[in-house]
C-alpha cells in the first residue's frame, strides 16, 4: 500500500528521520518495504502491511504511529475545530439496521448547503500521488479521510434519497423524513454503482446493502450507488461512516468481483471506534472546503460498544519464548512506547490494556511479538537449545524411495520431476474414463487441467523432446499420480536414435526392470497386452506380481509418439513395490561342487510363450536344476513351418556333492517327458 | 649404392644387438624402417641409378628390408617376452585419441537438495516425515489457525478439487504435516517434511504452480527465538558450505506467533553474491515463527497446565528449489520441471 512521506510527517512532532531511514526502521521492526520512490519533494513509500496489521495500518495515521514508536518522535493527531453534536436519533433521518451482526455500527451526519466543485490543489495532488482519481471536493474528502484514518466513508446526495412525508417537520428544506435501512439485498435487486462504467450489479440475500424506502442505494462497505451519488448540483449530503461484518463484505466482494479501497479495509476488519474521529474529521474538512452546516446531530447506531481488551503478560514467559534476557523495566518501557497502559499484578505478571484499534492483539504471544520486534530480533543471540539427545527415527518410505532412485541412477538413468498437471485432451488421447480423473475446480488452463493419472504422459514427452539433442534417452521418475486416488508411481522411459528393432528395445527396457525385481526379491510374470490406449499391442505386457497387475511395459503407440524413433515405457505401482519388495540381503553359501551343464533343443508352436515352456520344465520337478537359460530361438531353414526351435542351457548342481552324469540324465528325462507330454518335439 | 646397403645392414645389426629397452626399439624402427628411415632413403635413391644397377640395388634393398624386419621382430619379441608382454603395442595405439564417455545416471537436483537438507537436519535429531499432496481444508487451513472466510486464506492461492463440496485441495504448503504429526505424537519432537506443494498462480522465472517445500518443526520445553536463530544459521551454513548469518524481520503467518521472515547472508557474500536481487548482501529465504498456541490446541496438545507453559516450538518452511537455485546459480525455476537432459546431467 502506498504512503506519502510528507503526509506521514504531519503527524510526527520534531525532526523526522529521512525517508530511507524510516523505510529501514519499518522493514526491521514492522513491515517489508516494497518500494521507495522520490516524487517531487515527497517520497512515495510502498509498504507491504502485514495482513494482521491491516486493522490499524491501512492508514497514514496508523503508519505514522508505528514510525513514532520506532523513531521516538511524538505522534500528534490533527485537531478538529468544529464539533459534531452527539445524539442518537434525528427527526430528519430514520435509521434502521436490521442486524447488528452484519452492521455493528452505523453513523450518518447530514450537512446542508455545501458547494460541490473541484478540490483544492493540495487535496487533488495528495490523492493523485496515492493513485486515487480526484472527482469532486465532497467525494475527495471522504477518500482523503479514508487514507488518513483507515475508515472508509461514503457521501450520499441527501435529496436523492427517498423518504416518507412527515407532517410536523423541523427541517425547513425538506418536507420528508429520509429513511436509511441497512439490510440484506433481496434476490433480484440490482444497483448501478457510482463509477465511470456505471456497472450494474445483480444482488442477492448474501449481500448487505444500504437502502432507502424503495431500493438499495449502496453496496454496503464496497461501493455507493450511482443514483444517490454526489454531482455538481448537490447541496445537501449525508456522510456515512459505518462498520460492517468483515466476512460478509469479503464474500460479497468476491461474489461481485468488485474490490475497492473500502472493501479491502472492511474485509480485514477495523474497529467501530475508528468512526468517531473519522466522522469528525470529514465534517471539519467539508465545512472548510465545501462550506455548509451540520443539520442535526450525528445519527449513531452502536448497540454494543467495543471496549479495550486486557491481556495478561508474564515477563518470565517473554524471556523464555524470545530466549532473551530482557528486564521487566525494558518490557514496561516498550509497552509505554506502544501507548499500552498496564497494571502490575505480581512480580512477573502484568495486565496489559490494548487499544481497540489493535484487533491483532488477542493473546499473550501477540504481546511478546510486539516486545520482540520492537526490542529488535537482531538483538537476540543465537543459542543452540538444550534438549534430550535422542536420535531421529528413520522414515522407511523416504529411505525406500531413495534406494530405488539410487538403483536407477546406477543403471545410468537420469531422474525427472514432471508437472502434476496434464492437459485436458489427455482424457481422449490416453483413454481415461470420466470419474477416475481428479482435477481442480479452478484449473490454470486447458494445458494444466487434470492431475496426472500416470507418469507416462510426461515421460513420453520428455523422451521426444530430449531425442532432439540426445542419442539415447533413459529417464525415470518417482512421483504421485492421481487415478481415483493419490498414489505413488514409478515410471521409466527409454529411447535411442535409430533403434528400429522393436523386440530389442522392449527386451532392453525389460532387462532394467528385471534388475529392480531382482533387488526387490519379486517374482514377476509378463502377460501380452492385446489392446491398449497408448501401448502397441504385441510389443507390450502387463506386469503381474502375486496375481496382481502392478504395471505395464511396452512400445508407445505411433499415434502418440509421432516421431520416427521408438519409445519404450514402463510404469509400476510404487506403493506395491514398497509394501511387497524385500530388500534384505543375506549370505548364501557359494557352491563347492561343480555344476553340470546340458543343452536341450526342442520344437514348439510359434505362438508358444516362453513362460509356458518354463512352467512345463519346472512342473517336471527336476531335482538339482539350478538354472535354465534360453540361448536361441530359431525358425527358418531346417525347422518345420509354423514351428520354432528353442535352445536351452540347463545347469544342474548339488550343493552337497558332485553330481554324476547318471543322476543328471534321470532328471533330464523327467523334463523331456513332460515337454513331450505337452506337445513339444525334442530334437536329438 | 651396394656399399651403402651393406653398411646400413652392418650398422643396424650392431645397434640392434645393443638394444635392451622398448623405447630404443621404437627409435630403431623409426631410424631404419620408418617412412623417413634409412631404408626408405635407399629406395628413394634408386631412381637416380642407371637401369642395370637399379635392378640389382633394388633387389638388395628389398632383401635388406626383409632381413631387418625379421631380426627386428625377433628382437622385439625377445624384449617384450622378457617384460611379460606378448606383443609390442608401443606406438601402435594412439592413446591421445578422444573416446565417448561411459554413461552414468543422474539424480534430479531436487532429490539431491532434499537429501542434503534432510541429512543436515538428521544430524540435529530431526525426523523425516512425508505427507499427501491432496489435503483436506481442515489440515491445510483450519488446524493451522487459518479460519474460514479469513483473508489469510487468500495469501496462498489454492487449487480446490472437484467436487468442491469435498473440501479437498492440493496442499498449499507442507505445514499440514505439523498438525497431523502433532495429533499422533507427544512433545518433544523435531521433524522436517519435504514435499511437493501447489499454488494457483502465474508462472515465471521465480514462480511455479508447483514447487517443493521443506517444513521444519521443533517443539520442546525451552525452544525460543534464540534457539531458532542458532538452528537456522547452522542449517544454512551447512547447506551453503560457508558461514551464514541469519536475520529476522517481522512476518505474518497465522500458524505462528511471533512470525518472521528470514534473511540470510554469508561472510564471503555466499548466497547473496549469487543472487541478482540480494540487497546489501541479504537475501530473503523463508517464513517462520514460534508455533501458535491455537495450532497446538487444534492438534489436541495441552500447551499450558494451570497457566504454566509446558512447551514451546518453532516452525519454518522454505522452498527447496529456491535454495538450490541460490546454491547453484540457476536463473529460472522452470528449468527444474522441463527435464532437459542437458540440464539434468549438470548435477
Amino acid at each position: 500500500m502506498l504512503f506519502s512521506y510528507n503526509w506521514l510527517k504531519e503527524y510526527l512532532q520534531g525532526k523526522t528521520p529521512a525517508a530511507q531511514k524510516v523505510a529501514d526502521l519499518l522493514c526491521f521492526h514492522s513491515f517489508e518495504i516494497e518500494g521507495l520512490e522520490k516524487k517531487g519533494n515527497d517520497w512515495l513509500i510502498d509498504i507491504d502491511v502485514l495482513p494482521n496489521r491491516a486493522h490499524d495500518c491501512f492508514s497514514h495515521i496508523g503508519i505514522a504511529q508505528e514510525i513514532a514508536i520506532l523513531t521516538g518522535n511524538k505522534f500528534v493527531i490533527p485537531k478538529t475545530t468544529l464539533k459534531i453534536k452527539q445524539g442518537k436519533v434525528s427527526d430528519l433521518l430514520a435509521l434502521k439496521v436490521e442486524s447488528k451482526d452484519d452492521c455493528p455500527r452505523y453513523t450518518a451526519q447530514l450537512i446542508s448547503g455545501v458547494k460541490v466543485g473541484e478540490s483544492p490543489k493540495w487535496l487533488k495532488e495528495r490523492l493523485s500521488l496515492l493513485g486515487l482519481k480526484p472527482i469532486n471536493n465532497i467525494v475527495d474528502i471522504t477518500n482523503y479521510v479514508m487514507l488518513e484514518t483507515g475508515q472508509p466513508l461514503h457521501a450520499f446526495d441527501l435529496d436523492k434519497i427517498k423518504g416518507v412525508q412527515v407532517q410536523s417537520s423541523k427541517f425547513k428544506v425538506q418536507s420528508e423524513r429520509k429513511e436509511i435501512i441497512i439490510r440484506r439485498a433481496r434476490n433480484g435487486e440490482t444497483i448501478k454503482t457510482f463509477d465511470e462504467a456505471k456497472t450494474e450489479y445483480k444482488l442477492d440475500e448474501s449481500i448487505l446493502v444500504i437502502a432507502d424506502i424503495e431500493k438499495p442505494i449502496a453496496i454496503a462497505g464496497i461501493k455507493g450507488g450511482l443514483e444517490t451519488g454526489i454531482d455538481k448540483n448537490t447541496e445537501n449530503v449525508l456522510i456515512e461512516a459505518a462498520n460492517f461484518n468483515p466476512v460478509l463484505i469479503r464474500k460479497a466482494s468476491q461474489k461481485l468481483k468488485l474490490r475497492t479501497d473500502a472493501s479491502n479495509r472492511f474485509e480485514h476488519e477495523i474497529t467501530p471506534n475508528l468512526i468517531d474521529f473519522s466522522q469528525q474529521r470529514a465534517f471539519d474538512l467539508i465545512v472548510e472546503i465545501a462550506g455548509g452546516v451540520a443539520t442535526g446531530s450525528l445519527v449513531d447506531f452502536y448497540p454494543n460498544k467495543v471496549k479495550e481488551r486486557q491481556i495478561e503478560l508474564n515477563c518470565e514467559y517473554v524471556k523464555r519464548l524470545l530466549g532473551l534476557e530482557i528486564t521487566k523495566i525494558n518490557i514496561e518501557q516498550i509497552l509505554r512506547k506502544l501507548d499500552f497502559s498496564f497494571k502490575r499484578k505480581s512480580n512477573h505478571q502484568l495486565l496489559v490494556i490494548v487499544p481497540t484499534s489493535r484487533l491483532d492483539l488477542q493473546i499473550e504471544e501477540d504481546l511478546i511479538e510486539e516486545i520482540g520486534r520492537l526490542y529488535g530480533y537482531n538483538n537476540i543471540t543465537p543459542v543452540f537449545p538444550e534438549v534430550v539427545l535422542k536420535p531421529s527415527q528413520e522414515n522407511q518410505e523416504f529411505i525406500f524411495e531413495n534406494k530405488i532412485k539410487n538403483l536407477f541412477k546406477e543403471l545410468a538413468f537420469a531422474e525427472a520431476y514432471n508437472y502434476s498437471f496434464t492437459p485436458e485432451n489427455i482424457k481422449a488421447i490416453f483413454g481415461f474414463k470420466e470419474g477416475e480423473l481428479i482435477f481442480p475446480a479452478n484449473p490454470m488452463s486447458t494445458l494444466n487441467h487434470y492431475l496426472r493419472p500416470c507418469l507416462a504422459i510426461h515421460l513420453i514427452k520428455n523422451a521426444k523432446e530430449n531425442l532432439r539433442y540426445q542419442n539415447e534417452v533413459r529417464i525415470f521418475e518417482i512421483g504421485k499420480v492421481f487415478l481415483g486416488k493419490e498414489k505413488k508411481s514409478l515410471g521409466v522411459v527409454m529411447a535411442k536414435q535409430g533403434l528400429r528393432n522393436k523386440e530389442q528395445g522392449f527386451f532392453e527396457l525389460k532387462s532394467y526392470l528385471e534388475v529392480l525385481f531382482n533387488v526387490l526379491g519379486l517374482k514377476v510374470n509378463y502377460e501380452p497386452i492385446l489392446e491398449h490406449n497408448y501401448l502397441e499391442a504385441g510389443c507390450s505386457a502387463k506386469i503381474i506380481v502375486k496375481q496382481k497387475e502392478v504395471g505395464l511395459i511396452g512400445l508407445v503407440k505411433g499415434k502418440i509418439n509421432q516421431t520416427k524413433e521408438n519409445i519404450f515405457i514402463a510404469e509400476l505401482d510404487f506403493d506395491f513395490l514398497q509394501s511387497q519388495g524385500q530388500m534384505k540381503k543375506g549370505f548364501k553359501e557359494i557352491p563347492q561342487f561343480p555344476p553340470v551343464l546340458l543343452d536341450l533343443s526342442f520344437l514348439a508352436d510359434k505362438s508358444t510363450l516362453y513362460s509356458k515352456i518354463e512352467q512345463v520344465i519346472y512342473l517336471a520337478k527336476p531335482a538339482f536344476l539350478k538354472e535354465i537359460e534360453l540361448f536361441e530361438v530359431y525358425s527358418g531353414k531346417g525347422v518345420e513351418e509354423g514351428k520354432e526351435n528353442f535352445g536351452f542351457h540347463l545347469t544342474f548342481q548339488n550343493p552337497k556333492a558332485t553330481l554324476s552324469l547318471e543322476e543328471v540324465n534321470k532328471e533330464l528325462i523327467k523334463i523331456i517327458q513332460n515337454l513331450e507330454k505337452n506337445g513339444f518335439i525334442i530334437r536329438k | 649404392m651396394l656399399m651403402d646397403i651393406s653398411l646400413i645392414k652392418k650398422q643396424a645389426d650392431n645397434e640392434l644387438a645393443l638394444i635392451e629397452k622398448a623405447e630404443d626399439l621404437v627409435l630403431f624402427e623409426k631410424k631404419y624402417l620408418g617412412k623417413q628411415g634409412l631404408i626408405a632413403d635407399v629406395f628413394k635413391g634408386l631412381k637416380d641409378l642407371p637401369e642395370n644397377e637399379r635392378k640389382i640395388a633394388g633387389n638388395q634393398a628389398n632383401l635388406l628390408k626383409n632381413e631387418l624386419k625379421a631380426v627386428f621382430e625377433q628382437k622385439s619379441k625377445q624384449i617384450y617376452q622378457k617384460r611379460g608382454q606378448t606383443e609390442n603395442l608401443v606406438g601402435k595405439i594412439d592413446v591421445s585419441r578422444p573416446v565417448p564417455q561411459k554413461e552414468i545416471g543422474y539424480l534430479h537436483l531436487i532429490t539431491q537438495a532434499q537429501r542434503e537438507l534432510t541429512d543436515i537436519f538428521k544430524t540435529m535429531g530431526f525426523e523425516v516425515v512425508l505427507g499427501s499432496e491432496i489435503e483436506s481444508d481442515w489440515y491445510n487451513f483450519d488446524a493451522l489457525n487459518v479460519p474460514k472466510d479469513h483473508p489469510a486464506r487468500d495469501m496462498q492461492d489454492t487449487f480446490w478439487l472437484k467436487p468442491e463440496s469435498s473440501k479437498m485441495l492440493l496442499r498449499t504448503h507442507t505445514s499440514p504435516m505439523q498438525a497431523r504429526y502433532m495429533e499422533t505424537h507427544k512433545p518433544p519432537f523435531r521433524i522436517v517434511v519435504p514435499g511437493r506443494v501447489f499454488r494457483n498462480e502465474a508462472t515465471d522465472v521465480k514462480h511455479e504452480a508447483q514447487f517443493y517445500q521443506l517444513e521444519g518443526l521443533m517443539v520442546d520445553e525451552n525452544i525460543s527465538v534464540s534457539s531458532f536463530k542458532a538452528i537456522m544459521a547452522e542449517f544454512l551454513s551447512q547447506y551453503f558450505e560457508s558461514k551464514v548469518e541469519v536475520r529476522l524481520r517481522p512476518g505474518y503467518f497465522p500458524f505462528v506467533e511471533p512470525g518472521f521472515e528470514i534473511d540470510a547472508k554469508t561472510k564471503g557474500g555466499g548466497p547473496a553474491r549469487r543472487s541478482p536481487k540480494g540487497e546489501g548482501g541479504w537475501l530473503e529465504l523463508m517464513g517462520a515463527g514460534m508455533v501458535h498456541p491455537n495450532v497446538f490446541k487444534a492438534a489436541g496438545l495441552q500447551q499450558r497446565t494451570k497457566g504454566k507453559v509446558n512447551f514451546t516450538g518453532f516452525a519454518f518452511g522454505c522452498g527447496i528449489e529456491r535454495l538450490a537455485m541460490i546454491k547453484h546459480n540457476i536463473p529460472d525455476l522452470r528449468l527444474f520441471y522441463q527435464n532437459d537432459l542437458r540440464f539434468l546431467k549438470q548435477f
